[in-house]
């Protein structure tokens, strides 16, 4: 699988003011201030908050659990589609809700489909026909 | 060759500072002092490979030691109890010695 070129942005934002036309620029506020705003813990960054018990039953991985982590072994090592880092990066960008709820190989799967769109490798809209004809291959009464 | 900004023992402080998207300094540890327990190499930055970048010059990663009752209310543990986590060196700044 080669890693093809991203797809070209969809469209361009629309200009706000023209060199021309924008009024005088305000003084920019001091640099120190904009270098450093106040930290804020985003969802993912857990360390010290209380979690609650934890559940150290061993549980067997489901053929789902398997198939996303050889997707991600294969995507990284073999291919070098993407880093780790950046579907870390993927994840945290969860809207707060879905990190929270999602399982552990959910949040990877999301990240991995961030990982191929942005990489060029395949597209949303390529992606939502297959889970499509998927869907549709196994819907009751489908032809076998 | 690009030199190490800290020493082991050296007196840090995880920097106290905001950041849009991934970074690798937990809130946890933000503002806390430690010390440096280990220098242990240079990597490529992955607060940049995080977005398909190369993370060059590659920059230092460090192994800081914190006390746990500094980084706890009421931490009730015994007193030698330590935390270690590995920060990279653009979330260090020189901090007062502990003695």
């Amino acid at each position: 699988m080669a890693k093809s070129k991203k797809p070209a942005p969809k469209r361009t934002p629309p200009k706000l003011a023209t060199r021309r036309s924008a009024k005088p620029r305000k003084p920019a506020p001091p640099k120190a201030a904009a270098r450093k705003p106040a930290p804020k813990r985003g969802v993912h960054d857990l360390g010290g908050l209380p979690g609650g018990p934890i559940d150290r039953a061993h549980h067997t991985l489901t053929p789902f659990e398997e198939r996303v982590d050889a997707l991600m072994m294969v995507l990284t090592n073999q291919h070098g589609i993407y880093k780790v880092d950046s579907l870390r990066r993927a994840i945290e960008s969860l809207a707060a809700r879905e990190y929270r709820h999602l399982a552990y190989y959910e949040k990877w799967i999301r990240g991995i489909r961030m990982m191929l769109v942005e990489q060029g490798v395949l597209t949303d809209a390529e992606i939502d026909a297959k889970i499509a004809a998927i869907k549709a291959a196994r819907a009751p009464g489908a032809a076998a | 060759m690009m030199e190490p900004r800290f020493k082991v023992g050296d007196p840090v402080a995880v920097a106290r500072r905001g950041h849009d998207g991934h970074h690798r300094a937990p809130f946890y540890l933000k503002g806390r002092a430690g010390e440096v327990a280990e220098v242990i190499g240079a990597f490529r930055n992955p607060e940049q490979l995080a977005y398909h970048k190369p993370g060059l010059p590659k920059c230092f990663l460090y192994l800081v030691r914190f006390r746990q009752s500094d980084l706890w209310k009421a931490y009730d543990g015994p007193a030698a109890d330590v935390l270690t986590a590995e920060i990279y060196e653009h979330w260090l700044e020189p901090a007062q010695s502990r003695g």
